[in-house]
């Protein structure tokens, strides 16, 4: 009986870093991994600095209470200049008025604030702070920094992926131009985009 | 819901480069070139990944996990939480 229900085959492994879960949806993980590489990492066009880029991360991951993305982001703060204290304020409500982050640096915390959040949409004080400080271009790539590490944990805390050791994908350990480069350059003319044209048609 | 945008969004006519191409990709692809699209373009590196990401995600097809009702309900419920009128 037993035997007849399949007890004694051996468990389905399941899928448990971030990598292997994203392999289960190759269509989309094509996609998304670089996505995520340029956001956090930056390319050598970027506008936002590294160091900028991780305290949004880590204000959002903190926001998000993702322990995955802290941990993958935390591994490459010291790189970063991002001392321990920074790493715990960032994480705290004391950043705000902590002297060691810079006016930049808060007006930047701020607006990843709101946009984990959701509150950048109606928060006018926050984005006149953010606008003293950033250009038009900056906003967009904060704003989409920060959206995507949103989305990132989102992924990781509803699917419980265990924090692991770094993937590269954090600001301060990534390699954008050697990660981006094993990815199709030219984004719409590959059979995946002729699959979804032909499926949607 | 219509309240001004943060930044202006990228015309057609000063869309050069990369983010011509960004557009060009996105009418192939979604059929218009969206507000968003329009917006995330100040930073192409970023959106030239991000503009097929949420097409793979939110479209059908014989390669998709989910099928068309499911990913849309799980859409609208997402976009009404997040009161994205977009």
């Amino acid at each position: 009986m037993t035997a007849a229900l399949g007890a004694d085959e051996p468990a389905a492994t399941q899928p448990t870093g971030l990598l292997e879960v994203l392999a289960e949806v190759p269509r989309s993980a094509r996609w998304i991994l670089p996505a995520l590489t340029a956001a956090f990492c930056g390319t050598d066009v970027s506008t936002l600095r590294l160091r900028t880029r991780s305290l949004v991360l880590l204000r959002v991951a903190a926001i998000d209470r993702a322990p995955y993305w802290r941990l993958q982001l935390e591994a490459g703060a010291a790189k970063l200049g991002i001392t321990e204290e920074e790493l715990l304020l960032v994480g705290s409500d004391e950043w705000e008025t902590s002297p060691g982050f810079s006016e930049l640096e808060r007006a930047a915390i701020l607006w990843a604030d709101r946009v984990a959040r959701r509150l950048a949409r109606r928060d006018k004080r926050a984005f006149e702070t953010v606008q003293k400080h950033f250009s038009d271009e900056e906003l967009v790539e904060l704003t989409l920094v920060a959206s995507l590490g949103a989305m990132a944990d989102r992924l990781t805390n509803a699917l419980r992926i265990a924090p692991e050791p770094p993937i590269g994908l954090s600001p301060g350990l990534g390699r954008p131009d050697e990660s981006l480069g094993a990815w199709p350059s030219r984004m719409f003319e590959t059979e995946v985009a002729a699959s979804w044209r032909a499926n949607s048609q | 819901m219509n309240v001004p945008p943060r930044v202006p969004i990228v015309q057609d006519d000063s869309a050069t480069g990369e983010v011509d191409s960004i557009f060009r990709g996105a009418e192939d692809l979604l059929a218009f070139v969206s507000n968003f699209a329009r917006t995330a373009a100040y930073v192409p590196s970023v959106t030239r990944w991000l503009i097929p990401m949420i097409a793979s995600i939110q479209r059908g097809g014989s390669d998709a996990a989910l099928d068309l009702r499911i990913k849309e309900l799980v859409i609208l419920r997402t976009s009404t939480r997040n009161r994205c009128f977009f």
